[in-house]
């Protein structure tokens, strides 16, 4: 294959929203590389990128060298010691795959919460056989409490700043900061952002009381 | 015809400068002999100096930094502080259809009870009162009022008052 396939961005659009801007992000590059190599990635990139910044900032990473490697759930397992529930805010399914097999005994809820339009929850939550259950913005307050850890994952973090999806924002209140045992950032790309990150929001570093 | 009042000098002290001198990890020790587990300690720690308007966490800060100066000059936690039957557990703020008894949706400090009984028999209106006074309000309020209690309740003690016995 030495052209980009028609209609990528509407299929990058709906994986990104059902698994994750970066695990979609992994997932299309290992596809287009295997298929045409550095140049199809150098294409995907070119034409992708600026609509989808996650998206650009992994095909650079794979441009440099940098492959999909296993993943480190040691720094989160650990953030969550002791804790009963693990609240879960955004998607990214490579992610969350890796994660659940180390924390068996954690009830996990995952905030239905996109900025992406219309998610087909159901079909997110199958993949988990009930191992994840939903909660949203009206809801997520039952799960508070002093064994309770929100999860997010972070596109990029400086001394100050990271990018989170939106839905962090939307459930980060004052009030939540005094609700919750701890909030953990998981940092999930490697290396920051060339392009205007849309779809992502910055937040402040201080949001977390765990950078991973 | 009369000058009218002079307005109040405007505020001098920008916001920054508030919470530029809290050092959180002094207060972080100042807690560690009540709530030994890092976490827990963290989300009381958050909920006095870094939530809230911020005179609330200066407020907080300064009053709890000098009644730990004088703990220290009395001896320091006694050994038998830890240990209180009596004190009264202080729910998170959640919206009211989410909060219930569960241990986990109340605050991991505890308000202690011993120094205000010196005040009020336990089973008066007027000690209930005093209790529901202190354990009212925002996060930051009330875990204040309880980390104060329990760095009173240490002085007292250190100085020999004994906190099983009401007045």
């Amino acid at each position: 294959m030495s052209e980009l396939p028609r209609g990528l961005e509407q299929a990058f659009l709906v994986a990104a929203s059902e698994l994750g801007f970066c695990s979609a992000a992994w997932l299309f590059v290992q596809e287009l590389a295997a298929a045409g190599g550095a140049p199809l990635v150098e294409q995907l990139r070119d034409e992708l990128g600026r609509s989808f910044p996650v998206l650009d900032a992994v095909a650079a990473q794979w441009l440099d060298g940098l492959s999909w490697s296993a993943i480190d759930v040691a720094p989160i397992v650990a953030a969550c010691a002791g804790a009963k529930t693990l609240l879960v805010v955004g998607l990214e399914a490579r992610y969350l795959d890796a994660l659940l097999p180390a924390l068996p005994t954690l009830q996990i809820r995952l905030l239905r919460y996109s900025s992406m339009g219309d998610v087909d929850w159901e079909r997110i939550l199958a993949n988990y056989d009930a191992r994840v259950r939903a909660t949203d913005l009206g809801s997520f307050q039952q799960w508070a409490g002093t064994r309770t850890v929100v999860l997010t994952f972070l596109y990029g973090a400086n001394d100050h700043a990271a990018h989170a999806s939106p839905a962090w924002l939307r459930l980060m209140g004052e009030d939540v900061r005094a609700q919750f045992r701890s909030f953990v950032g998981w940092n999930i790309l490697s290396r920051p952002m060339y392009v205007y990150p849309r779809w992502l929001v910055e937040v402040p570093r201080s949001d977390f009381t765990v950078l991973v | 015809m009369h000058n009218p009042p002079p307005s109040p000098p405007p505020r001098r002290v920008p916001t920054s400068a508030i919470t530029a001198f809290i050092q959180r990890d002094a207060i972080n020790e100042l807690l560690r002999p009540w709530l030994p587990a890092d976490d827990e300690r963290a989300l009381v720690v958050r909920c006095l100096v870094d939530t809230g308007p911020a005179h609330h966490c200066g407020a907080n800060y300064v009053l709890l930094r000098l009644l730990g100066l004088v703990l220290e000059r009395v001896g320091g936690p006694p050994a038998s502080g830890a240990a209180d039957d009596s004190s009264v557990a202080i729910p998170l703020r959640l919206p009211p259809p989410f909060a219930d008894a569960r241990q986990e949706v109340h605050f991991p400090l505890t308000l202690p009870t011993r120094a205000v009984a010196q005040l009020a028999p336990r089973n008066s209106r007027h000690f209930a009162a005093m209790v529901d006074c202190l354990t009212d309000g925002p996060p930051q309020h009330a875990l204040a009022n309880a980390a104060i209690l329990r760095l009173i309740e240490s002085v007292l003690m250190q100085l020999g008052l004994n906190l099983q016995e009401t007045p």
